[in-house]
């Protein structure tokens, strides 16, 4: 029993691994001030895309902070601080509120999901995440967010609808105030795109340091035909507005590739980068961009792709019940 | 030269077969605590308990030990400041892969000294959801190194047990973590996080990487030769490979031993 008990004191004497531990971050508002602002310092992607002195910002807001002050205060100086950057992608996560950049506002809203309802949903059925009807022999497809998955049978479903239907012409596909998700929804529609072979879509430069030129090499990205599986039929038109965001404005950006693509309405909203996270010492967490995506003609999808056909919604169509957007689409597809 | 420490793990891990004597299978689960500190995620440390499997294979003849083991543990862990409006949860999952091949050296009075080689792999990965695109943090550290073991046999319960203890400390290692912000390309279709993840690993040695494990057992003999052990495991490491990381976990557990 002494050995045991000799061996067991071993046991627990070995046992001090926090010794190794770095010593913790205070977690008092000048803390999670310098904190928050070194994480961005080091880790976002468009400072000098966006011409943001960061240091000059800090010197802003740096004096309003004090320790001791409340949380609410607290959160506010840094949300203002943080909204500088003009991101929605830069979101600080408090628990009781989470920051936003309004980045939709400087814009119409360009939709009107009661118009919708009202006049061009109904009949509609719905396969997963995605609305669908036929709109006098041109089909439409509303998809109102990336966060919900389009498996592939559900795209079948939708597609042979369209494509088994008598004098079909082409398809719309509405992703309006589609404020993104997972990018590789994007991806399975637009590999449904008939003679499209392989695409390079654009490159993403990551970060790979703390200085605000620290990147990796251009990485291209590129989809591929899906072979065998049913296709778009006729031309195909992507519904856009400013709320169009993330993976949403990735996946405008995408089409942009895709000949048989035309895309209607108001530029997206951008948001075209890849969005990572770090927690702050009171246990608030932050996200922010990471990433510069550029399409092949260098353009940086940050804030926002171009529509081929840019088109607002008319206050007259709307009293008369009519979507500007889609009645461009359906002519469009008609002609 | 990765493919030359790789290659000599696993003629360390091949040799000493066919020698003969005690062959043992062992069935464990038990409980565990783990807590550690990722920069790549907090500048704070988390902490919690889990469950862990087991799953042993040993042999001892007259002049050496040959122990492998395949260890798996899962665990919710809280930061210090979680609460039902700040999640700070991270869920993590361990594997640990380990072989040591012990030649018996002498004895120490009643205790008999083993020394001999170690080497192993440990896999954690980590998923702290609030981080959005940076959630999935890992640390892959595959090890060579030295272990030593001191046995005992004494009487207890009217049977013979055995005790032993054995630490493990490796010196040189194959360390992978998370590119700068826990990078993980989901925009890029193509993107393969295990190819990236091994093309970016490092030789490293103390200083880069430091693991320590100390494992105390007492193995009680149950009928046919089969035994009841019980095993308390500990261990540590640091990687500092830009981000810093430091793990300490310790683990109780019942094995049950199959005489083969």
């Amino acid at each position: 029993m002494r050995a045991f008990l000799l061996f067991l004191s071993l046991g627990i004497l070995v046992s001090c691994e926090r010794i190794a531990f770095p010593k913790a971050e205070g977690e008092n508002a000048t803390a999670v001030f310098r904190v928050l602002w070194n994480t961005l310092d080091e880790g976002y992607s468009f400072f000098e895309y966006k011409q943001v002195n960061w240091d000059s910002i800090k010197t802003v807001y740096e004096p309003r902070i004090y320790d001791g002050m409340p949380d609410q205060e607290l959160f506010s100086v840094c949300s203002q601080m943080l909204n500088e950057l003009k991101d929605g992608h830069v979101n600080l996560r408090s628990g009781f509120d989470i920051s936003y950049y309004p980045y939709h506002l400087d814009r119409p809203a360009n939709m009107n999901k009661e118009l919708l309802d009202h006049t061009y949903w109904r009949g509609f059925s719905i396969t997963g995440p995605l609305l669908h009807t036929v709109i006098d022999s041109v089909g439409y497809v509303y998809y109102g967010s990336f966060q919900r998955k389009i498996s592939e049978a559900q795209l079948d479903v939708v597609i042979n609808r369209f494509a088994n239907h008598p004098g079909i012409k082409g398809v719309i596909i509405d992703v309006r105030s589609n404020e993104g998700g997972d990018p590789i929804n994007g991806q399975r529609i637009l590999e449904r795109v008939p003679h499209s072979g392989r695409k390079l879509l654009y490159y993403t430069k990551y970060k790979n340091g703390p200085g605000h030129n620290d990147f990796t090499q251009p990485q291209p990205s590129y989809y591929d035909e899906k072979g065998g599986d049913p296709k778009w039929p006729g031309k195909l038109v992507i519904l856009t507005n400013r709320k169009c965001y993330s993976a949403c404005n990735f996946f405008v950006a995408a089409s942009k590739q895709y000949p048989l693509i035309t895309r209607i309405g108001d530029k997206t909203g951008g948001g075209g980068g890849q969005p990572n996270g770090f927690e702050l010492p009171n246990g608030w967490s932050i996200n922010f961009s990471g990433s510069i995506t550029y399409m092949p003609d260098g353009t940086i999808i940050e804030h926002g792709v171009e529509p081929d056909i840019h088109i607002d919604m008319d206050p007259m169509d709307v009293l008369n019940n009519k979507d500007t957007i889609i009645e461009t689409a359906l002519d469009y597809i008609r002609s | 030269m990765k493919a030359v420490i790789l290659s000599f793990l696993l003629l360390l891990t091949c040799q000493g077969y066919g020698q003969q004597k005690l062959h043992y299978v062992s069935l464990g689960t038990g409980l565990t605590y783990r807590d550690f500190f990722d920069e790549a995620i907090s500048l704070l440390p988390y902490a919690g308990t889990g469950v862990s499997g087991h799953l042993g294979f040993r042999r001892e003849s007259p002049k050496t030990i040959n122990a492998f083991s395949l260890e798996g543990s899962s665990f919710k862990l809280k930061g210090p400041h979680s609460s039902d409006l700040i999640p700070m949860k991270i869920g993590t999952t361990n594997l640990r892969l380990e072989y040591s091949h012990l030649r018996k050296w002498k004895n120490w009075k009643a205790w008999q000294l083993a020394v001999g080689g170690y080497t192993g792999l440990l896999t954690n990965v980590k998923l702290a959801y609030q981080l959005d695109n940076s959630a999935i943090v890992y640390d892959n550290l595959i090890q060579l190194g030295m272990g030593a073991s001191a046995t005992r046999e004494m009487k207890m319960l009217k049977r013979q047990v055995q005790i032993q203890w054995q630490a493990n400390l490796p010196l040189l290692f194959h360390t992978m973590r998370p590119p700068y912000l826990n990078r993980i390309e989901f925009i890029d279709p193509e993107s393969n996080i295990l190819a990236d993840a091994w093309q970016a690993g490092k030789i490293t040695t103390w200083g880069k990487s430091f693991r320590l494990q100390s494992i105390l057992s007492l193995s009680y003999p149950l009928k046919n030769g089969n035994q009841f052990r019980l095993q308390y495991n500990w261990e540590m490491y640091t990687i500092h490979l830009g981000k810093r990381v430091a793990a300490g976990e310790h683990g109780l557990q019942f094995h049950l031993l199959f005489k083969l």
